[in-house]
């Protein structure tokens, strides 16, 4: 499989036979939901890990009760409290604990849903999934919010809690060359001027992903990143697709390799998810040229996040570039 | 956008949550609130709380303990005709359900409902408002500073300039005495704010930028005409290293210790990081590791950034070196690196050294990542002199370098940890033959301490500082920055073809006040009383503008006022509102050009920009900074954006406060700390680190001790004083002069002022403090 697919349920890989590992975030966004509530009502796995963030919210636990109450029916659950801040670890932990389910290396069965991963965490995971040879094979869902509260055009975060390099994703910076800054919009525009004051680069590109999940929603991230758009120039403005890691990973390929390499290139996944698994892709491919940094929202408002449930894709699992 | 909200003091409750829910949408800046109480007329009562600001709409909460306290049917015809004759937009939010309010006027009136649904109706009211918002002040800030702008100020940064020759061309150097220090022989440190400078001085001492200011094209010709130093710049930005986060650290330490894998025991220490805590075993010993890795790090980086720079400039023939030389100095380095490799040239020593820093990056990686991979460390080890004795080859073997000094010119010095700088401070310590110049904001060098364990001795010969931010408390300082920046725009004006590069001349002065003369005096008098006949020009110096400030609040007609807004024009007043800061000036100075050629002025040919559209430009820029705090800011030791946005809010209201009551002082832009020794107590480490924060980011300044500010008595305590920068004045609407006058905190309510539970009381108090009680109004004033 080499697109991304829509799916309208859920079954093993292989019929009769369970799936190694359901893997699965719970979160205050209705659409962590998405992939538990396709499940076939015949899927098994042998493990279902749920990952939960450690700061408290209401509407996270209504959704994780929800979850929990399906995925018993699914297999054994194994609960792993996500600290936002210090990821690594549990990452660690998480993929160690794979391990010991899957029944055979070269072939394993596993089921990530990334719909409401932190970007930063998804990238991490993909890194260490990577460095055990599971990448690969693994098979990765996604689903869309059904939409978001954005037509007041309030931003969907506040203000800056930290900007930082994404740990593992350092290129090798080279003082020589001056800083290029990719940002990849999405809907926080405040959040990725932010990064563009703090970073001060001397060149800059916006990526934004084209086509929008919805026709309606065409325009949108313009709107949304005004200002950062007046300051960098509407000649620096790409675009780049929203749902295909693997066109994502080649369109980033094309575009950073026309004329671009006499830059350090500091890239910001501020899009959408399939994105960032593109991102990973590319960045794979180039590793010492390539640093990846992340800007932290202070707060999210949650009175205009996203709502509803909306397509399920299963996402290329051959993730390669060819 | 002032939203003022009025509400009956049994629904308080609604009232804090409205407040809440807004202020976290920041679709305001002033959002303030007024209780009525039993048996008042309401509409009273908002007149009295609008007294010290306009607001742009009054949210009533209705609910009919709200309405019981109009006071019958001829309060309400009252209430509708003032409605109507004072324009005070008011929206009811219905709280009870429409049919039930015992009102015939107010469920007329086009409102929002909260009772079914308080979030709809939130969503609802916030749709509203934002409709009604003029263009943000950012985006139009933005507009100015963008790549497709025409602006000749749209290059406020280092980076917009497209290329060195540009920035030479615009790059005005300081006052003599402080350029010779920046191009001496003597490590320094360079302190400034965001938009200070600090970039465009040290890339000022690059040989690209060098030869372009003097007008040769070889790095010899600039020798004969005095340049005696070769700088490389360097930006220590983020990302720059690979490591850079608590969790190497920790791995190291884990590493080297042979302890085992506990991830609470991890959660624990991750803490005790972040709260600067570093002598247990594990982070100590992580630390150390961490330190030896980035020193051969930053030497390699470095040496390939100078390697490449040299090759750069014998491309474009700046600098000539023949293939001897660089084998001669590429033996000499290998030998300190990799006796046993042979490299022969700089090419191949570039690739060596990638070759090394993929290897300390790899080992990194797997150390924190499970792997399959056995871990090494395996690449050169270059010691804390190493770049010492490279530089001193380079200078030995190149003719052109000979008799020159090598400055490393290090940009974001607060970008690295404490063990990073470190060492760099070692270097400053013992280097011969590099001088290191450091570009730094305030209030980031975590440490003094060298790799030696001694710390760094500062203007005693070992290095020096300086601050880029001018003080505009001293009239010398005034002089030279208002020099400073008439040069700047000169050149950019130049740069950009305009006819008139006097920005003196672009800016109209306000000749006179904006009120007559006899009516601001006779709102002196009534502060101060018949003393002013006694010597007019002091008293007029002391309260002309806190009297401006008082007449243009009025609500009654006051004889010669235009207009309700205060006027901010002027070099002089741009110079003040700037705060000492290159950029802000730049900015104010293009919002101005902006709009007065959008106005259909012609400023490129000569024409002035009015004082109308000046005080405009004042008003956006002012906002865009303040909104900028939130927005941009990141935390602190607690301290986040929205904090210190908050905190200067609130200083800025007790602040108005005083300036529209007080008899005696009633200007003051300084935040004056009374028992500052208690500032290190534990309890108000918030504060503290709020006030560190705000120096750091230039939202304050510390104010330096003159003589005027030392107690009358030696046995009186002195007091740390915190000056608000003045670009927020024209949005806090106070003064931007504030050349004296102190407002007095204890540090107990100044921490009391930041703490949710204290912080509505605390405020009032100290607004109280600052004035006294106005006398009542009628209901509606009169014309």
């Amino acid at each position: 499989m080499y697109k991304p697919m829509e799916i309208e349920n859920i079954g093993t890989m292989v019929n009769n036979e369970p799936d190694d590992i359901f893997v699965c975030a719970g979160s205050h966004e209705t659409r962590c939901l998405g992939s538990v509530r396709k499940l076939e009502t015949s899927y098994k796995a042998k493990g279902v890990f749920i990952l939960k963030y450690s700061h408290k919210n209401e509407e996270r636990e209504k959704h994780l009760t929800e979850m929990r109450s399906i995925l018993k029916e699914v297999g054994t659950i194994k609960e792993f409290l996500v600290d936002e801040e210090m990821p690594i670890p549990v990452i660690n932990e998480i993929i160690q604990e794979m391990v010991q389910y899957i029944k055979n290396l070269d072939h394993p069965k596993i089921i990530i849903d990334i719909s409401t991963l932190i970007k930063w965490h998804l990238l991490i995971l993909l890194k260490a999934l990577d460095s055990k040879g599971l990448l690969n094979k693994c098979r990765f869902i996604y689903t869309e919010p059904e939409d978001y509260i954005i037509e007041l055009f309030q931003p969907l975060s506040f203000g800056i809690k930290e900007i930082f390099p994404i740990p593992f994703f350092s290129g090798n910076f080279d003082f020589a060359k001056d800083c290029l800054l990719v940002i990849m919009l999405g809907y926080e525009g405040d959040r990725a001027m932010g990064l563009l004051e703090n970073i001060d680069p001397t060149e800059c590109l916006l990526l934004i992903p084209k086509p929008a999940y919805h026709p309606e929603w065409e325009g949108r991230t313009e709107e949304m990143n005004k200002e950062i758009i007046n300051i960098v120039g509407q000649s620096n403005i790409k675009y780049i697709d929203s749902r295909d890691p693997i066109i994502v990973a080649k369109g980033l390929n094309s575009i950073l390799s026309n004329g671009y390499s006499k830059y350090n290139c500091l890239i910001s996944p501020m899009g959408t998810k399939p994105q960032s698994l593109g991102l990973y892709l590319y960045w794979s491919t180039n590793p010492t040229d390539t640093s990846l940094i992340y800007s932290a929202p202070l707060r999210h408002n949650d009175l205009f996040y996203s709502k509803g449930i909306g397509r399920t894709w299963m996402l290329p699992s051959k993730l390669s570039t060819e | 956008m002032n939203v003022f909200i009025s509400y009956d003091h049994r629904d308080g409750d609604k009232a804090s949550k409205l407040e809440e829910d807004l202020k976290l949408q920041h679709i305001g800046i002033w959002i303030d609130k007024k209780c009525i109480k039993p048996g008042t007329i309401w509409l009273q009562e908002i007149d009295k709380g609008l007294s010290t600001r306009q607001a742009d709409y009054v949210l009533g909460i209705i609910t009919n303990p709200y309405i019981d306290s109009t006071g019958g049917v001829e309060a309400y015809v009252k209430i509708s005709e003032g409605l109507r004759t004072k324009n005070i937009k008011f929206i009811p939010l219905f709280f009870e359900d429409i049919n039930e309010i015992n009102s015939v006027i107010i469920p007329a009136i086009n409102g929002f409902k909260f009772y079914e649904d308080y979030n709809k109706g939130l969503l609802d009211l916030i749709k509203f408002l934002k409709s009604e918002e003029p263009e943000r002040s950012v985006e139009l800030l933005s507009k100015i500073e963008g790549e497709n702008s025409k602006n000749p100020f749209r290059r406020t940064r280092a980076e917009f300039f497209e290329s060195d020759y540009s920035l030479a061309m615009a790059f005005a150097d300081p006052e003599k005495e402080r350029y010779e220090l920046v191009c001496g022989r003597m490590p320094l440190f360079i302190f400034g704010g965001r938009g200070s400078g600090k970039t465009m001085i040290l890339r000022s001492l690059t040989p690209e930028v060098r030869i372009s200011l003097s007008k040769v094209k070889t790095f010899k010709e600039a020798k004969e005409k005095g340049v005696d130093y070769f700088g490389i710049y360097i930006r220590l930005m983020r990302g720059s290293f690979s490591l850079a986060d608590n969790n190497t650290i920790l791995k190291l330490g884990f590493l080297n210790l042979g302890v085992a894998k506990d991830y609470n025991l991890y959660r624990e220490l991750w803490k005790k990081i972040d709260k600067g805590i570093t002598d247990e075993p594990i982070i100590s010993s992580g630390i150390n590791a961490a330190q030896k890795i980035f020193l051969n790090e930053i030497n390699l980086k470095i040496l390939k950034t100078i390697i490449a720079k040299l090759k750069h400039l014998q491309d474009i023939k700046v600098i000539s070196i023949n293939n001897d030389t660089e084998q001669k100095i590429v033996s000499l380095l290998n030998k300190r690196l990799a006796p046993s490799l042979v490299i022969k040239s700089f090419n191949d020593l570039m690739d060596f050294i990638d070759t090394e820093l993929d290897k300390i990056k790899d080992y990194l990686q797997k150390i924190t990542l499970p792997s399959n991979d056995t871990l090494s460390a395996n690449w050169v080890i270059s010691g804390s002199d190493f770049l010492d004795h490279a530089c001193n080859i380079f200078v030995d073997n190149i003719v052109d370098l000979k008799d020159t000094k090598f400055y490393l010119l290090l940009d974001e010095f607060e970008n690295l940890l404490t063990y990073q700088q470190i060492i760099i401070n070692e270097w400053i310590k013992t280097s011969n033959n590099i001088v290191v110049k450091v570009g730094v904001k305030y209030e980031s060098t975590h440490t003094n301490m060298t790799l030696q364990g001694q710390p760094l001795q500062f203007k005693v010969g070992e290095c020096d500082e300086i601050a880029l931010d001018y003080d505009l408390f001293d009239d010398i300082d005034i002089a030279k920055y208002q020099r400073l920046l008439k040069r700047i725009c000169e050149k950019l004006l130049r740069l950009e073809s305009y006819r008139e590069i006097n920005i003196e001349n672009i800016l109209e002065n306000p000749s006179a006040p904006e009120l007559p003369q006899e009516v601001i005096d006779q709102c002196i008098k009534e502060i101060i009383g018949e003393r002013f006949q006694e010597n007019i020009q002091e008293y007029r110096r002391k309260f002309e503008v806190a009297s401006i400030f008082r007449l243009l609040r009025k609500k009654e007609k006051v004889e010669g006022r235009k207009s309700k807004k205060k006027v901010y024009a002027g070099f002089d007043t741009y110079t003040y509102l700037s705060s000492g800061i290159i950029r802000i000036f730049l900015n104010l100075i293009g919002m101005a050009v902006y709009r007065a050629e959008g106005n259909g002025v012609n400023v490129k040919s000569g024409q002035k920009i009015s004082i109308e559209d000046q005080s405009w430009a004042s008003r956006v820029v002012s906002k865009a900074y303040l909104e900028k705090i939130y927005k941009n800011v990141e935390p602190y030791m607690g301290i986040n954006g929205e904090i210190i946005y908050q905190f200067v809010t609130d200083i800025g209201d007790i602040f108005r406060e005083r300036l529209l009551f007080h008899s005696s002082e009633p200007e003051t832009l300084s935040i004056s700390v009374k028992d500052s020794h208690n500032l290190d107590g534990e309890e108000f480490s918030l504060l503290k680190a709020l006030l560190k924060h705000g120096v750091r980011e230039s939202i304050l300044y510390k104010r330096e001790e003159t003589s005027s500010y030392r107690p009358k008595q030696s046995t009186g305590i002195r007091t740390k004083d915190y000056v608000l920068n003045r670009v927020y004045t024209p949005a806090l609407e106070i003064s931007h002069r504030a050349r004296w006058g102190r407002c007095n905190f204890y540090v107990k309510e100044l921490s009391n002022l930041i703490t949710s539970e204290t912080r509505e009381k605390t405020k009032k108090n100290l607004q109280k403090r600052q004035g006294k009680e106005e006398k009542k109004a009628p209901l509606f004033g009169e014309e």
